[in-house]
């Protein structure tokens, strides 16, 4: 009895309109089911990857976010690209533009001012995804979007060296340096866009950043832009008109997961076939690997990514070399690197990675020598006082110690390195910001009093200028350019670092590379501590899966991508 | 329909009522958020410039200027939430025609270039150039001392004091051979004169005309050839300084540059050479890319369908409206709307099937629980009820995304649909049905958990009351009674529903996370994190509306479940 009140409630409550609505609820699953059969046993020819960032655009000038370069550029349209061994390849490039073969022409102009023109000859065989041949008159319009003042574009630094740049024809490029610049081949150094396209937006005064183009592009590689669905998606198909890097998969497609446990989950349960390099952290990428080896290839690969302590030079005590010193060779980089990262994630002796050309493989090591460091500091007149605090002509050692809140594994380094420096008698104190308070105040305004742990990444073949020319130390009254946060000067940094940018042959660039790596080693206005990896999951056996650990889309070789069973021939 | 009529009579003055106070809410609330998020460090552009070494002081100050974060912030939360700017569009300089002007034999000349204006324009002009201003045109005039091909700058502002930047060519060609002493107009006259008829005296002079222009250039000079070549096409493309100074040594100074508001840089300066300086002007064309600023209508416009109105996102460079509403589609119908839904539809369809899930479950199993109290049916409901509510929403959402997704295959893992399915329109709803069933089932039961307690609570405490008693003394069945009970056991559980409105939509955040489901409150938190101030002052304030709403919607439902509240209270 009472049964048959509850259905006889519920059926009144439901209605004849909900009872519709439950028919074609039924009859949609039942659609459903029928259709997720054969998808399964169809050959592969598309992959879905997760990330648990969503990139901010698809305008690749604009972007400020690492994975927007990883989603938008599956199959890059550059003119070079770096391999998985960090040589530089030419890609949409004809060839590298080098003195040797001519390209590239030092020149003194009229004004009797040294210039530089470099000549790029395109490639045959790269189209737009609507038919429309890449050009060179594509390089000139996106160098002209670059310069534009309004447009939310993070780094200038290169559009603001060209002196001019123009197409000589369709298939020649002729870009003209304000001054030498060893960086004029740098990736990303040139941009295209489809001036077919863009052109007319432009002039017909519509917002590009907002304008639809920018959420899916027309691209001009081995794939295409075909939706983004904000939170959830972005899918890229292949480019029907690609001839010189012509793709073998149909589509890629962008899954972003925001958390890292639910982007596991997605993937064992066949949501998705891969995780990018934005997704898994170092931990959770070796518990994946010792449970899944079988079905998965969990992919490490030594990143261009320097995880370092800046030292604020203006504090009285971290101003004496000695006393950072004794901090690094006090710190336990290895037992760090042995215990936490399983030893893959090597210690730094210096600032340039092993693979860099101007990585010098002699510097001391500055091993973990607690015995040392104190030597160091009593020496240097650090004497401990009666609370065990070294103090020196009044001044007693204590350093904050920041770093970003929430990265467990950064707050765990940091707990290591300021137990062990207690024990020397530096009173630590351990502060940490969230990453948004840290970067965009804290860190670019120099309020860090002390130690600030964070990483940096850099192109291979360069040493930013920004990072220690004495010019580049932020002050109020440069609106807070540059980025030598630790406030390093030194001149003889300055003039090298200026070679650096405009020597053009490479045996000697590495030459002056050395030596400024050798001079930063000593002065360590950063203690270097190790090199990150960039993780990746890859399914077993999947073809071409080669990210390079640069700043480079991780699908930069998109086009060879493939499952096993496609690649036969 | 009674019930409704007696309803609506009854609140119309509480109606009004709430909403204002949702009006009022929705002020506040923005301006505290606006003021908290206006503290944090680091405004878009300060985050723009970060990396970027080659910014000028100047150019972060026009910037800021340009998007108005120079300004105090509540005059910025005043501007964003009800500011009206009438739409405007820069002027756009005219094209001048080159002037062609000769040396004297001493070697001077004065250059004159008629600009053409509208009402209101002006004309600037850099330092060496006098403006002399006429009705409808202001004339530039510039004494010239050397051949070649000399270039103008000027700004055009109009009366709300937008600029743009132009650029007159005046080729200056060497004095003539021979009739030194005969002035240009004289030596025209002689030319047409030569030229026989008056048609060919016209093709004659503009043969001349370029001639002139020939020589001007072979001179070279104090000259900007390839400047001049590339105005005559329209565009300016990164100008460098050198183009000014030919075949001699000579300095250039840049004064000063300003960002003009139709999308060019116009940099003034003047040249040096041989002791002679020369005014020079510099206009970068960018092309006119739309005013990040343009929105020209306060947020409360929104409300009349300014989609524009509620501002710019600037993590993901999008409208924030369509951040949250989706973007505008206009083909592939129905289901490429469903496909491409924004977060709020997403997290709707997330809360409003839990939600009546939740209900009716809770409805049910409730009266179920307190028909007959301590029964076996009762127990077991409580103990539902007690792990339901002990145990955290996203740890339930991870098994069951373990168990479903991950051991069974049998439901998707996370998302809202299948990127990629074709748009029809039973293949996607199917599609995000499937999707929907995990996250809907988890936050569904969470609630239910809690809110069938309130009802067995209330039903419980109503049985006891005369009116079952009168019910059942009146023969009626049990189930019957129940029902009575159950009626006026619904004003508790409809508060504590309307209160839970919030909370759902807090919960909806944790299950949107676990199961990567594109929703509001993703956005929200994302947008906090991102200093993202639209984005999160919207969300919020659409979120505070849904609140508000839920609220009145209690109060509409009170009338209508409870025949007391329809009589005589609005009086």
């Amino acid at each position: 009895m009472r049964t048959r009140f509850g259905q006889a409630h519920v059926a009144v409550g439901l209605g004849f309109v909900t009872r519709r609505a439950l028919v074609v609820v039924l009859w949609s699953a039942a659609l459903s089911c029928s259709r997720s059969a054969p998808e399964r046993t169809a050959p592969k020819r598309s992959i879905t990857i997760g990330v648990t960032q969503e990139p901010d655009t698809l305008l690749m000038q604009m972007q400020q976010m690492n994975v927007s370069e990883h989603v938008g550029r599956p199959g890059a349209l550059l003119l070079t690209l770096y391999d998985d061994k960090w040589q530089l390849l030419p890609w949409v490039a004809a060839q590298i533009p080098t003195q040797k073969n001519g390209a590239v022409e030092v020149f003194v102009d009229d004004t009797g001012v040294e210039r530089m023109r470099v000549t790029w000859k395109l490639r045959d065989g790269f189209f737009w995804a609507d038919g429309a041949p890449v050009t060179a008159h594509d390089f000139v319009l996106g160098h002209q979007l670059a310069l534009d003042p309004r447009l939310e574009i993070v780094d200038r630094t290169s559009a603001d060296r060209v002196a001019s740049m123009s197409a000589a024809d369709d298939r020649t490029l002729v870009v003209v340096w304000k001054e030498r610049y060893a960086g004029y081949a740098a990736l990303r150094v040139h941009e295209a866009l489809p001036r077919h396209l863009v052109e007319p937006l432009l002039k017909s005064g519509v917002d590009l950043k907002q304008h639809p183009f920018a959420h899916a592009p027309v691209l001009g590689g081995a794939f295409t832009i075909a939706e983004w669905v904000p939170g959830s998606h972005v899918r890229a198909v292949r480019n029907p008109y690609a001839q010189a890097k012509k793709p073998i998969l149909d589509e890629i497609t962008w899954r972003f997961i925001p958390q890292s446990t639910a982007l596991e989950s997605a993937l064992l349960s066949g949501e998705i076939d891969a995780i990018g390099v934005v997704g898994l952290t170092f931990d959770q990428a070796v518990d994946f690997e010792a449970r899944h080896k079988d079905r998965f290839d969990v992919h490490m690969r030594p990143a261009l990514l320097f995880e370092h302590i800046d030292v604020n030079l203006a504090h009285p005590a971290l101003k004496e070399r000695a006393v950072r010193e004794a901090l690094l060779v006090g710190a336990d980089r290895r037992g760090v690197v042995e215990k936490l990262f399983l030893g893959r994630q090597p210690v730094a002796r210096g600032l340039e990675p092993p693979g860099s050309p101007f990585f010098v493989a002699d510097l001391p090591e500055r091993g973990y020598d607690p015995v040392r460091a104190a030597q160091i500091l009593e020496e240097a007149g650090w004497k401990k006082a009666a609370d065990g605090v070294r103090e020196k002509n009044g001044v007693r050692l204590r350093v904050p110690f920041l770093t970003t809140a929430g990265d467990k594994t950064r707050e765990l380094v940091q707990q290591v390195f300021a137990a062990s420096w207690r024990a020397l008698g530096v009173d630590v104190v351990i502060e940490s910001q969230p990453a948004k308070i840290m970067f965009g105040d804290t860190i670019r305004r120099r309020k860090f009093e002390g130690l600030a742990m964070f990483a940096w990444s850099k192109d291979p073949a360069l040493i930013r200028e920004v990072y220690w020319r004495c010019d580049e130390i932020p002050r109020a009254d440069n609106g807070w350019r540059g980025q030598n946060f630790p406030g390093y000067c030194n001149p003889e940094v300055d003039r090298l670092l200026r070679d650096l940018a405009r020597e053009l042959d490479d045996e000697k660039r590495a030459h002056i590379g050395r030596a400024v790596e050798r001079i930063l080693a000593h002065d360590l206005p950063q203690l270097p501590l190790y090199f990150r990896t960039e993780i990746s999951v890859a399914p077993k056996g999947f073809i071409g899966w080669k990210p390079n650990g640069l700043l480079q889309s991780m699908a930069w070789n998109a086009d060879e991508w493939a499952w096993p069973a496609q690649a036969a021939p | 329909m009674g019930v409704a009529r007696a309803g609506g009579a009854v609140s119309a003055r509480a109606f009004a009522g709430r909403l204002f106070q949702i009006a009022l809410v929705v002020m506040s609330l923005s301006f505290l958020l606006f003021g908290v998020l206006s503290l944090l460090p680091g405004d878009p552009v300060d985050l723009m410039i970060l990396s970027n070494p080659s910014v000028r002081a100047e150019d972060v100050a026009a910037l800021k200027e340009q998007r108005g974060l120079d300004r105090p912030w509540p005059v910025r939360w005043w501007r964003w939430l009800a500011g009206f700017d009438a739409p405007r569009t820069p002027p756009r300089a005219p094209a001048i025609a080159p002037v062609v002007v000769e040396l004297s034999a001493a070697g001077r000349a004065v250059a004159q270039v008629d600009v053409p204006l509208s009402a209101g324009e002006s004309v600037r002009a850099p330092p060496g150039v006098s403006v002399a201003s006429a009705p409808g045109a202001a004339r530039l005039s510039l004494e010239v001392t050397r051949a070649g091909v000399w270039s103008v700058p000027f700004a055009l502002r109009d009366a709300h004091g937008l600029e743009d930047g132009g650029v007159a060519t005046v080729f200056v060609a060497p004095s003539h051979d021979g009739d030194d002493d005969v002035d240009p107009a004289e030596r025209d006259r002689m030319e047409r004169q030569r030229g026989g008829s008056t048609e060919a005296g016209v093709e004659s002079r503009s043969v001349s005309v370029e001639d002139r222009m020939r020589a001007a250039r072979n001179v070279g000079g104090v000259g900007v050839e390839a400047l001049a070549r590339t105005f005559a096409k329209g565009t300016a493309l990164s100008i460098d300084e050198s183009v000014y100074c030919r075949g001699a040594p000579c300095s250039l100074e840049i004064d000063r540059s300003a960002f003009l508001s139709a999308g060019r840089t116009v940099r003034f300066g003047t040249v040096t050479r041989d002791d002679v300086v020369v005014p020079v002007g510099i206009v970068v064309d960018h092309g006119a890319v739309g005013d990040p600023g343009r929105r020209v209508r306060g947020a409360v416009f929104a409300l009349l369908g300014d989609t524009e109105a509620l501002g710019y996102s600037h993590t993901y460079k999008r409208p924030v409206w369509e951040l949250l509403f989706g973007s505008p589609i206009d083909e592939g119908g129905l289901a490429r709307r469903v496909q491409s839904f924004g977060r709020v539809q997403n997290t709707l369809a997330l809360m409003v099937p839990a939600m009546l899930l939740a209900i009716m479950a809770s409805l049910a199993l409730g009266t179920l629980a307190a028909a007959r109290p301590r029964g076996v049916v009762d127990r077991l409901v409580g103990a539902l009820g007690v792990v339901g509510v002990s145990l955290p929403s996203f740890w339930i959402g991870i098994m069951a995304v373990v168990l479903f997704a991950g051991t069974w295959r049998v439901l998707p893992a996370g998302g809202a649909q299948t990127p990629g399915l074709p748009a029809e329109l039973g293949v996607v709803i199917a599609d995000r049905i499937r999707h929907a069933v995990l996250p809907v089932s988890v936050l569904a039961l969470v609630y239910t958990a809690s809110w069938m307690r309130t009802v067995r609570a209330s039903v419980l405490e109503i049985m006891p009351h005369p009116l079952v008693r009168t019910a059942r003394a009146k023969g009626a069945s049990r189930a019957r009674a129940l029902v009575h009970a159950l009626r006026n056991a619904l004003l508790p559980f409809i508060t504590v529903v309307a209160l839970s409105v919030p909370a759902v939509f807090g919960g909806a955040l944790l299950t949107e996370t676990v199961f990567s489901w594109p929703g509001v409150g993703r956005l929200q938190y994302e947008a906090i994190l991102n200093n993202d101030s639209y984005v999160a002052i919207v969300v919020l304030l659409v979120s505070s509306t849904l609140v508000l709403l839920g609220s009145l919607a209690a109060d509409l439902l009170y009338a209508i479940v409870d025949p007391r509240m329809r009589q005589g209270r609005s009086g």
